[in-house]
């Protein structure tokens, strides 16, 4: 199977898990981490990883300030805020309903 | 709310534009630069791992304008382009901005006074058979 780029409204909550499980990091850290966990079956565009981060900056989800990466460069690093914790915990729910009722659509027999 | 949020700060940061490209720009170089360093690494030569940066990437301009875009308010922005245009257009011919600006002020008072006269003359007519 080829790379595919993220699906449409998903990205969000990938940058908000990320940044969850890792603490702060820089959007060339979230994107390689999103790609790794996919088992790089995902491709991150950067055309719409940046925007989206800005995004969530503007509705409070998450903050940004810049400092040092590990290879000692200057770089503009993310992390979560109060508002962007609960907005996971939500956004996950709300997946988790979603693929549970698709799960019976596609498997009628247990349902 | 987040939405609410969202448009306030953007409504904020149309004024302060030029600070908000440049740490764009140091966001992206930096980026590509995490890239080129990670590419370094894994054997690749300077040109080689800049190239494979930049393909990755995809375009850089690109981005940007899509940050642009998630920045500001697209319709406040046009709109202030627009008048900023205008404005320019019309001090660059002032005689005929003037002529313009003039007549059109004639023209509004014109059917300011035509309009307040008549509702004048028909209050006048309604009252007068009463009176």
């Amino acid at each position: 199977m080829g790379k595919t780029d993220v699906w449409q409204g998903t990205l969000a909550l990938m940058i908000l898990k990320t940044l969850e499980t890792l603490g702060p990091q820089h959007g060339y850290g979230i994107a390689r981490r999103i790609e790794q966990t996919s088992g790089h079956k995902l491709l991150v565009n950067y055309g719409t990883l940046y925007p989206a981060l800005l995004k969530l900056e503007q509705e409070g989800y998450v903050k940004s300030s810049w400092g040092v990466s590990d290879n000692n460069r200057k770089a503009k690093f993310y992390q979560l805020t109060r508002a962007g914790r609960k907005q996971v915990e939500r956004e996950a729910r709300e997946w988790n309903e979603t693929t549970a009722i698709l799960a019976r659509f596609l498997s009628p027999d247990e349902a | 709310m987040s939405d609410l949020r969202s448009i306030f700060v953007r409504l904020c940061t149309q004024f302060r534009r030029t600070r908000r490209d440049l740490d764009f720009s140091a966001e992206l170089d930096a980026h590509l630069q995490a890239h080129i360093d990670d590419n370094l690494r894994t054997g690749m030569t300077v040109e080689e791992a800049r190239r494979h940066a930049l393909i990755k990437f995809g375009g850089v301009d690109m981005t940007k304008e899509a940050l642009r875009e998630q920045r500001s308010i697209p319709i406040a922005d046009k709109t202030w382009r627009e008048l900023r245009h205008a404005g320019a257009r019309l001090r660059r011919s002032p005689g005929f901005s003037s002529a313009a600006i003039l007549s059109l002020a004639l023209g509004a008072n014109v059917s300011i006074a035509a309009s307040s006269n008549a509702s004048s003359s028909i209050r006048c007519r309604i009252r007068s058979p009463t009176a």
